[in-house]
């Protein structure tokens, strides 16, 4: 994701030929340090999940635990990613420019990434935590689902031919919409309690040890500089593209005069 | 691009037609009503689920204190029940018809029931960590537990409910634990 060429025409009137920069270079090798520390941290710091009861029972998640790392960051980034595209499609609806289209789109499909790495993580900690790779009956799966499946159609909406405008307008009112599923996903667990295998809130709870919230909050870092680097190859590459539409316009308008002069010039000659 | 229609129909001879070339009215009702069609789909298909998931009465954890509470008014009625397994309960039996299954007690609230599980066991199957069990309710002291109350649960599905907890507390008895094997 570090290049995307354009046609050469682009090239030819100093459109970007990339979508890398210094900005992007940094966050990429940050992104890449983060990891490894963050790999470290899960594997070689954070104790496993063990409790003892009262009667003398050890319990808990045992190394179960350590999916945490990945599964928390990507649900909070696709909150992130649906989010954005919700404030960025309020703002097109009011000033109407490409810009704010773009970074809907943009950090949508960014959102429908991450919204998909949470349930699939989720179904790989659930197996071994609830016994069940997929429950159709909790209400935190099934409304993440439905809101993946929004952006997944809110994605597939921009894809159907129509005027540039026409589909940005349509777009930005579906974002509207299923913007409110965010909220309906994050409340879940504490309006359905008694319908959802998965946990209420540990961070608001404060029911974590230190070495996890520590190593927790560095995912969470870790994860809005890689979305940070993401979105904007995402939202370069959507500029790219919108430039080479338009040049491919002008290109076939030159073609079209070019045409027109040659057979004026064919009818002057005897 | 020497060879596109457009040129190849250039006539010298002739002046060359440079209107606005007509759209494809074919297309149009596609366009149209397309991206009405995709959106209607995605309601209808997030409708039904929200439905079956929302409206469906049995998904619904009926606790421990409750369950007990109405359990002339269940009846036979399947339903999920949510309590937390009593330490040192679970012991492995054969029924009478000669299945192997599980019986254990399980607790919220102060109130016991007895349960007698023939489905797969969760390795998470700990005490005091909640288990959902799908099944129902069975008048009978075959099987006494330490609710002892001349019922108990027959299930055969058990999920387990995590709680938010990560805290470690007696990180001296947990290294005990472990140095005398009860866990590694």
């Amino acid at each position: 994701m570090s290049t995307a060429t354009t046609s050469s025409s682009a090239t030819r009137v100093g459109v970007p030929a990339t979508t890398s920069s210094r900005a992007t270079k940094v966050l990429g090798w940050l992104t890449l340090a983060g990891f490894a520390v963050l790999v470290a941290l899960a594997f070689a710091w954070v104790p496993e999940d063990t409790r003892i009861t009262e009667q003398g029972d050890v319990v808990g998640q045992f190394d179960a635990v350590r999916l945490m790392f990945v599964h928390v960051p990507s649900a909070i980034l696709a909150y992130t990613g649906f989010g954005l595209t919700f404030l960025a499609s309020l703002a097109y609806l009011r000033w109407r420019t490409d810009w704010w289209d773009m970074m809907a789109h943009s950090s949508a499909e960014i959102g429908v990434v991450f919204g998909v790495l949470t349930l699939v993580t989720g179904s790989i900690w659930g197996r071994p935590t609830w016994q069940t790779w997929w429950e159709w009956g909790d209400v935190r799966q099934v409304t993440a689902l439905v809101m993946v499946l929004v952006f997944i159609g809110y994605l597939a909406v921009r894809r159907i031919p129509a005027e540039a405008a026409v589909k940005a307008r349509r777009s930005a009112v579906i974002a509207l919409v299923g913007a409110v599923n965010i909220v309906i996903v994050n409340r879940s667990v504490d309006w359905w309690e008694n319908r959802t295998l998965h946990q209420q809130s540990t961070l608001f709870a404060r029911k974590i040890r230190d070495e996890t919230l520590f190593t927790l909050s560095f995912s969470f870092a870790v994860g809005m500089v890689l979305f940070a680097w993401l979105l904007l190859h995402r939202f370069r590459t959507a500029y790219l593209e919108s430039q080479i539409e338009e040049l491919e316009v002008q290109e076939a308008l030159e073609e079209r005069r070019a045409e027109a002069d040659g057979a004026d010039h064919g009818r002057e000659q005897p | 691009m020497t060879d596109t229609p457009a040129e190849e129909a250039v006539d010298p001879g002739e002046p060359m037609d440079l209107s606005p070339r007509p759209g494809r009215p074919a297309r149009r009702g596609i366009r149209r009503w397309g991206p009405i069609l995709v959106v209607a789909l995605v309601v209808l298909v997030i409708g039904i689920v929200l439905w079956r998931v929302l409206a469906d009465a049995t998904l619904v954890f009926r606790e421990v204190d409750d369950a007990v509470e109405r359990r002339e008014e269940l009846g036979d009625d399947r339903f999920r029940m949510i309590g937390s397994p009593v330490s040192g309960s679970p012991q492995n039996i054969t029924l009478d018809d000669g299945r192997p299954a599980v019986a254990f007690s399980v607790t919220l609230d102060g109130v016991v029931a007895d349960v007698v599980h023939t489905g797969g066991v969760s390795d998470q199957f700990q005490p005091e960590v909640p288990v959902v069990i799908d099944g129902h309710w069975v008048e009978s002291s075959a099987y006494a537990g330490v609710a002892d109350d001349g019922w108990y649960f027959a299930s055969d599905r058990m999920l387990v409910k995590h709680d938010n907890d990560y805290r470690v507390e007696n990180q001296d008895r947990i290294d005990d634990a472990e140095e005398r094997g009860q866990y590694e």
